[in-house]
C-alpha cells in the first residue's frame, strides 16, 4: 500500500458536503479525506479557464498528491465556480493524472446510473445513499492507492514492462499476463493515454491507467475475472443458490482479493474455479456444489430460455445466458472477455448497432 | 453425459486458448484475416467416452494466404477443423484429427484445391501409419464452413481422384498445434521467428499425444527402415535377450 490516502471531496452543497465527509474519514482508517474549497487566488488567476485554475489549485497544498478526487456531478452553485461541473474537473485531475471517481447524489437519473455501466476512463458510482455512497468511494481510493504501492517496485524490472504482464504481477498472478493483454486488445483510448504519458510523471501516469483497466475492463466484462451472476452461470449453479454461504465457501479459494474487491459485490478468478472444479473430478461446479453441499442445489438457467442451462453473461441485462441463446464476439468487446455476450432480447432491441 | 460442457483444469484451457491467439496475432500482423464461429473457447470443450474423457472441437478460416502462384485476382484461403479427444485422468491426447481444406478464391467462388487430414489414434488403426496424412476430395461439412464465416460458393474438382482416398503418408507427431504451426512457418514465414518463440513455453502445457508404441519402437532400434516404427503398433514387442 502506498502512503496515506489523501481524498479530495468536490461537494457544493454543505449539508451533503459534511455527511459525506464524515462517511468518508470514517471509512478511510488510513487517511482522510478533505473538501475542496476556497483557495487563495489572484485576480488575474480567477479571470483563466476554471480546468487551468483547478489544475494550479489541486498542485498545491493541501490539494496536492490526492489519491482520489471524489465529486458531485452538478457543482453549479460552487463558490468562485459557478456552474461547475464533474466533467471539467475530470479533465484537470486527467491533467495531473489524479484518478477520479464522480456521483450523483440526488435520485437516480438514468442516464448517470447506465454512465456508472458503461463509461470508461473515470469512476462513476451510482447512489444508493451517502453511507454506501462514502464505502465505494473509499474503495475505489484504496484500489488506487494499492496499485500505487505496488508499481513502482514492478516498474523497476524492464522485462515487466508491458502494462499487462505489471498488472498481471501487481495483482499477483504473472501466469494471467497473457489474458490480462487480451483486455487491451482494439482499445483505442487507453493507446492513446499510453501514448502520451511523459517521462516525469510516467510511474503517476500509469497508476491511473492501470486502475481504470481494471476497473473498466478486467472486472466489468467476465472472462479473466467474473461477477456473481457470472460465475455462478459459468459454474452452472442458479444464481440464487450461488448466494447461499454454503456454496460460496466450496469456491472460496478463487475469491478475488485485489484492487477494487468488494467483499459486497465480489469477483472470482475463474481459472481458479475450474482448477476447484476439476480438480475434485467433477465436470462443472454443479456437480461439484451438489456433492460437496446439498442434491438440492439447482442448475443455472438461460435469461431468455430457463429449460436451458446458461453458462455466459448477458452484459446488457446482467443476466445469465446461454450460448445459443446470445451473440458474441463484437469488436468493442475485450477479446479476453470470452464470457461475456448478449442476449438475443437485447441483441435484437438494439439491433445492428451493437456490432459497430 | 457425452456432448455437456465439462470444465478443464485452467493450465490445459489456457494452452489451447493461449496458442490459437497467437496464432491468431501471427496470422492478422501478417496481413492474413482469421474468423473463428461465435462459439467462445469454453464450450468447445465437452465430456466424451462416458465421461472419461473431453472432445475438443474447433474450426478456423483464414483468408488471404500469401501465394506466389496465383493471379492477382484469386486468393488462397485455408479452413481448419480439429477434432481431437483428452483423456481426464492424465490429461493426455488419445485422439487427433486435424482437417485442412485450401480453397482458391475468386470473385463469390470458392474451389476446394486440397483436402487433407492428419490423423491419430492412441494405440494406432489397422492398416494406418501411427501418426498419417490423408489426402482426400472431401470438403469440411458445409455447416462447419459457414460457421466460420464462409459464405462463398463451394466448387469442388470436376474428377474426383480416387486414389488419394487410400493414400496415407507417415508424418510425425501432428497435432492442431503442430499443423497450425506449420501453417505459420509456411505461408508467413517473416513472422515465423517471433511466432516460435510466443509459442515455446505453450507447448508443454498442451496436452500431449499418448504414442507409447511408437516410441518404444524408436528407442528400440534404429538401424531398419524408419517407416517400420510408424506400424509399431501392428507388431509384436521385440523380444530382448536376457
Amino acid at each position: 500500500m502506498a502512503g496515506k490516502i489523501k481524498i479530495v471531496l468536490f461537494e457544493d452543497t454543505e449539508q451533503t458536503r459534511s455527511g459525506l465527509l464524515e462517511g468518508l474519514n470514517e471509512h478511510l482508517k488510513d487517511g482522510e479525506a478533505i473538501s475542496f474549497g476556497q483557495s487563495e487566488e489572484s485576480p488575474e488567476d480567477m479571470e483563466r479557464m476554471y480546468q487551468d485554475r483547478l489544475e494550479s489549485i489541486l498542485s498545491k497544498a493541501p490539494y496536492d498528491e490526492a489519491t482520489m478526487l471524489v465529486v458531485d456531478r452538478d457543482l453549479s452553485k460552487s463558490q468562485n465556480f459557478g456552474g461547475l461541473s464533474d466533467d471539467t474537473v475530470a479533465a484537470a485531475a486527467k491533467r495531473l493524472a489524479i484518478p477520479i471517481c464522480s456521483y450523483a447524489r440526488q435520485q437516480a437519473p438514468d442516464d448517470y446510473n447506465w454512465r456508472a455501466r458503461w463509461e470508461e476512463g473515470r469512476i462513476f458510482l451510482s447512489f444508493e445513499n451517502d453511507e454506501e455512497l462514502a464505502r465505494k468511494a473509499v474503495l475505489a481510493a484504496r484500489g488506487f492507492a494499492e496499485i500505487a504501492g505496488g508499481l513502482r517496485g514492478v516498474m523497476k524490472d524492464r522485462a515487466r514492462r508491458s502494462p499487462a504482464r505489471v498488472l498481471a504481477t501487481l495483482l499477483g498472478k504473472p501466469e494471467y499476463s497473457d489474458k490480462i493483454a487480451l483486455y487491451s486488445v482494439g482499445d483505442q483510448t487507453r493507446l492513446a493515454e499510453i501514448l502520451a504519458k511523459d517521462e516525469t510523471d510516467r510511474v503517476k501516469r500509469m497508476e491511473c491507467f492501470l486502475g481504470y483497466w481494471l476497473w473498466d475492463s478486467l472486472l466489468r466484462y467476465p472472462g479473466l475475472l467474473v461477477n456473481e451472476v457470472a460465475a455462478a452461470s459459468y459454474l452452472n449453479i442458479a444464481t440464487v443458490d450461488f448466494e447461499k454461504s454454503e456454496v460460496r465457501a466450496v469456491f472460496a479459494q478463487a475469491l478475488y482479493g485485489g484492487p477494487f474487491a468488494d467483499s459486497k459485490r465480489p469477483h472470482w478468478w475463474r481459472g481458479m474455479l475450474d482448477d476447484i472444479v476439476s480438480g475434485e473430478n467433477c465436470s462443472d461446479g454443479l456437480e461439484l456444489a451438489r456433492k460437496k453441499v446439498s442434491s438440492m442445489i439447482n442448475p443455472s438457467q438461460c435469461c431468455e430460455d430457463p429449460s436451458k442451462p446458461a453458462g455466459y453473461y448477458c452484459i446488457i441485462s446482467g443476466q445469465p445466458v446461454s450460448l445459443e441463446n446470445s451473440k458474441g464476439g463484437f469488436s468493442w468487446f475485450p477479446r479476453g472477455a470470452d464470457l461475456t455476450r448478449i442476449s438475443k432480447t437485447k441483441f435484437d432491441e438494439y439491433g445492428p448497432w451493437l456490432g459497430v | 453425459m457425452s456432448g455437456k460442457e465439462v470444465r478443464l483444469p485452467s493450465g490445459v484451457r489456457s494452452a489451447y486458448e493461449n496458442f490459437l491467439e497467437a496464432f491468431r496475432d501471427a496470422v492478422e500482423v501478417a496481413g492474413g484475416q482469421i474468423t473463428f464461429p461465435d462459439v467462445p473457447l469454453p464450450s468447445c470443450f465437452t465430456l466424451s467416452g462416458n465421461g472419461m474423457s473431453v472432445a475438443f472441437s474447433r474450426c478456423l478460416y483464414v483468408k488471404h494466404l500469401p501465394c506466389r502462384k496465383l493471379s492477382g485476382s484469386k486468393r488462397l484461403d485455408v479452413v481448419v477443423k480439429a477434432v481431437e479427444e483428452i483423456t481426464r485422468d492424465s490429461w493426455s491426447l488419445t485422439k487427433s484429427t486435424v482437417y485442412l481444406n485450401y480453397f482458391v478464391v475468386a470473385k463469390d467462388s470458392a474451389l476446394l484445391a486440397q483436402s487433407l487430414h492428419f490423423d491419430f489414434v492412441e494405440g494406432g488403426q489397422p492398416g494406418h501409419p501411427f501418426f498419417h496424412l490423408q489426402l482426400t476430395d472431401e470438403p469440411i461439412p458445409q455447416d462447419d464452413l459457414e460457421k466460420t464465416g464462409f459464405n462463398l460458393h463451394l466448387e469442388l474438382p470436376d474428377q474426383p481422384n480416387e486414389c488419394w482416398v487410400t493414400t496415407r503418408l507417415p508424418t510425425p507427431d501432428m497435432t492442431l498445434a503442430s499443423v497450425l504451426y506449420c501453417l505459420v512457418a509456411d505461408h508467413f514465414a517473416n513472422f515465423f521467428g517471433p511466432f516460435a518463440e510466443r509459442v515455446q513455453s505453450i507447448q508443454e502445457q498442451l496436452p500431449q499425444p499418448s504414442f507409447e508404441a511408437l516410441k518404444e519402437s524408436l528407442q528400440d532400434s534404429s538401424l531398419h527402415f524408419k517407416s517400420s516404427h510408424w506400424f509399431a503398433h501392428l507388431r509384436e514387442p521385440t523380444q530382448h535377450p536376457g
